[in-house]
């Protein structure tokens, strides 16, 4: 069997000078697959993110790429194969979108000052599959921020990445763009074997958008594996200390909806 | 978007203007003289002026006979000479301080991402002028390693301050954040009320000295002090360009940077080493010369774009064709002053830190009303 694309093996992190905040988490991510990260505040789900990315180093455990140490890899050659969107990203650049994309060829290219006919080639598709083309030669600062954020999508996506993850893509974006976000992320861009793991808060809206979903609390995995078997009432009960119904629309059995039982319940 | 093309007819037409400024700037100059950038030229390269030329030249023909005698062919090609000697490195340092100053300040405005900044954020003016307030108040008058005492000073006295900034900000960590900005404000205003402290215990002379010396000036002090500058302003100009490719992803974010393959504590401590000591070279040489690093990265943003691949060599060229050219006013400016006056002024060239002022500022409003969108 292949190995996983990222291996996460016993992996503790703690900040200089602050008790250890995350660990040991172990996860595997294979290629294709889209995980959704959630939990509470400060449960670790932005350093894990990161520890991911390469961005900090365990402590102890091991983070792997392709069953190679990832810390061991050059800077660039670990950016040709992870792309990483931080949740605060640049809106006010005087650059245009096209060349906000192709920033993101930067790992791809050592030597040379100008992008080749390849680099213009791979961005033009990038800003295609994000739906981003139409105003391509705009100003970054002129777009509204749910365009902004697909334009940063398709520069993560330029830098042909094997795994792409995201901090909290649809943190403030409104539900119509929170869903075009996702859809993007769950339908245009997987498909090729591209992984993802997004940070995100919503425990319903990751469902239908994920492969598998992992669950942390405190620093540690409280639980990971397929959607519905992770976010039921009773962990997230567990978890977030907030009793919930769910629900489901008779279209489709399958999925469900978390809601507060508190204001969706039966009247106390 | 720099193509190979457009970046390289721009940043051609600014070297060619650039070029066109050196090669006439022997022929300008606050003494009315009768020569032509031509003739220095010629008269530098040893190359042949034929008597015949001269003839309706005024000054040239010395016992007006209506002949130009061997004699006084001599006499204007040695006269020529002597000035061309002393314009071009002037023109040299201009273009060296000018390319500097905007070439820091365009970095410095980008690894502090923030528009206001200078080459002299971190202190740099504050601790030279202080440094030079010293050595001329104390009457230093040796020269050190080829640079006088004052510039010594001045230069010590730069990266002092520079040092201070980084070793009070330490906590911090981050060059963008605002600890590192308080710490040059208060560093600078902590170097003043020491200045007024030795101005205080100065003669009237001294302290016209220090002003003059903060307005800055591009007289050289010593014969060689131009090329003395260049060990801390060659590496400086090359390995700065060199880092466009990394600025433009620092521009967005420190992280999203990292992710990108950027090492980004090594790129801002190579950035802010290098930019210090070229600019406390200059300052230290021509004293502190204000507007250069702040405006000219802005117009040459106007001008091609925010890229750092055009940002970074428009700048520097452009600060050299900047630099000359209020070099050239404030030459002039006191020449027509003197004679609209009818009077011979206490100076023969105007400061060049006033110049750099007066016409930095109508330009780029100017720049600022056409080209933004």
């Amino acid at each position: 069997m292949n190995p996983p694309l990222l291996a996460l093996c016993d992996v503790c992190f703690g900040y200089p000078g602050a008790r250890q905040v995350l660990g040991p988490v172990s996860v595997e991510i294979g290629a294709g697959q889209a995980w959704g990260l959630v939990g509470p505040n400060g449960a670790g789900k932005s350093t894990l993110l990161r520890l991911m990315a390469g961005l900090l180093r365990p402590a102890r455990g091991a983070v792997r790429l392709d069953d190679q140490p990832l810390g061991a890899l050059p800077r660039r050659t670990r950016a040709q194969r992870i792309a990483f969107l931080p949740q605060h990203l640049p809106y006010d650049l005087d650059l245009s979108v096209r060349e906000v994309v192709l920033l993101g060829r930067f790992p791809h290219r050592s030597l040379g000052v100008f992008e080749s006919a390849e680099d213009h080639q791979v961005a033009e598709s990038a800003m295609e599959r994000t739906d981003t083309l139409p105003f391509a030669d705009r100003p970054l600062r002129t777009l509204s921020g749910g365009e902004a954020q697909r334009v940063h999508l398709a520069a993560a996506l330029a830098q042909e990445p094997s795994l792409l993850l995201l901090d909290e893509p649809t943190a403030s974006l409104d539900l119509g763009h929170q869903l075009a976000v996702l859809r993007l992320l769950r339908g245009r861009i997987a498909g090729d074997g591209l992984a993802t793991v997004a940070v995100t808060h919503d425990v319903n809206l990751v469902a239908p958008f994920s492969t598998h979903v992992l669950l942390l609390h405190h620093g540690r995995v409280e639980a990971a594996g397929e959607p519905r078997q992770v976010l039921t009432p009773e962990t997230v009960e567990r978890v977030y200390g907030v009793a919930v119904l769910a629900l489901s629309s008779g279209a489709r059995p399958d999925r469900r909806w978390l809601v507060p039982a508190a204001e969706f319940g039966e009247p106390a | 978007m720099p193509t190979p093309r457009n970046y390289f007819v721009r940043l051609g037409a600014c070297a060619a203007a650039l070029l066109v400024l050196l090669a006439l700037s022997p022929g300008v100059g606050t003494e009315a003289a009768a020569f032509g950038w031509w003739d220095t030229w010629r008269a530098a390269l040893n190359l042949a002026i034929e008597p015949a030329e001269l003839l309706h030249r005024p000054g040239a023909d010395l016992n007006g006979d209506g002949t130009i005698s061997q004699g006084e062919l001599a006499g204007f090609t040695a006269a020529a000479k002597s000035i061309f000697r002393r314009r071009l490195p002037r023109t040299l340092l201009a273009l060296q301080v000018g390319v500097t100053l905007a070439l820091c300040g365009a970095v410095f405005q980008v690894l502090f991402r923030n528009s206001l900044a200078t080459p002299y954020t971190l202190g740099i003016a504050s601790g030279g002028s202080l440094g030079a307030l010293v050595a001329i108040r104390w009457g230093w008058t040796a020269s050190v390693l080829g640079m006088s005492c004052v510039s010594a000073a001045a230069f010590a006295g730069g990266l002092a301050v520079v040092g201070a900034v980084f070793a009070l900000a330490r906590g911090s960590r981050r060059l963008t954040s605002n600890e590192m900005l308080l710490a040059g404000v208060t560093m600078g205003l902590f170097c003043s009320a020491l200045m007024m402290l030795v101005t205080v215990i100065s003669t009237e002379r001294e302290v016209f000295e220090i002003v003059r010396w903060m307005m800055g000036s591009l007289d050289p002090a010593l014969p060689l002090s131009g090329a003395a500058m260049l060990p801390l302003v060659l590496p400086a100009w090359v390995l700065l360009v060199f880092s466009a490719r990394a600025l433009n992803q620092y521009r967005l974010g420190d992280e999203l940077a990292a992710a990108r393959g950027v090492s980004v504590p090594q790129l801002q401590g190579v950035c802010v080493l290098l930019c210090t000591l070229a600019t406390a070279g200059v300052t230290a040489h021509c004293g502190p010369i204000g507007f250069v690093g702040l405006v000219v990265p802005h117009m040459a943003a106007l001008l091609f774009g925010s890229d750092c691949r055009m940002l970074l060599p428009a700048s520097a060229l452009l600060g050299g064709v900047f630099l000359i050219l209020c070099d050239w006013g404030a030459q002039c400016i006191m020449g027509l002053a003197g004679w609209a006056l009818e009077r011979q002024l206490a100076s023969a060239t105007l400061p060049i830190g006033v110049v750099t002022a007066l016409v930095g500022v109508p330009l780029f409003l100017l720049l600022l009303r056409t080209r933004r969108r």
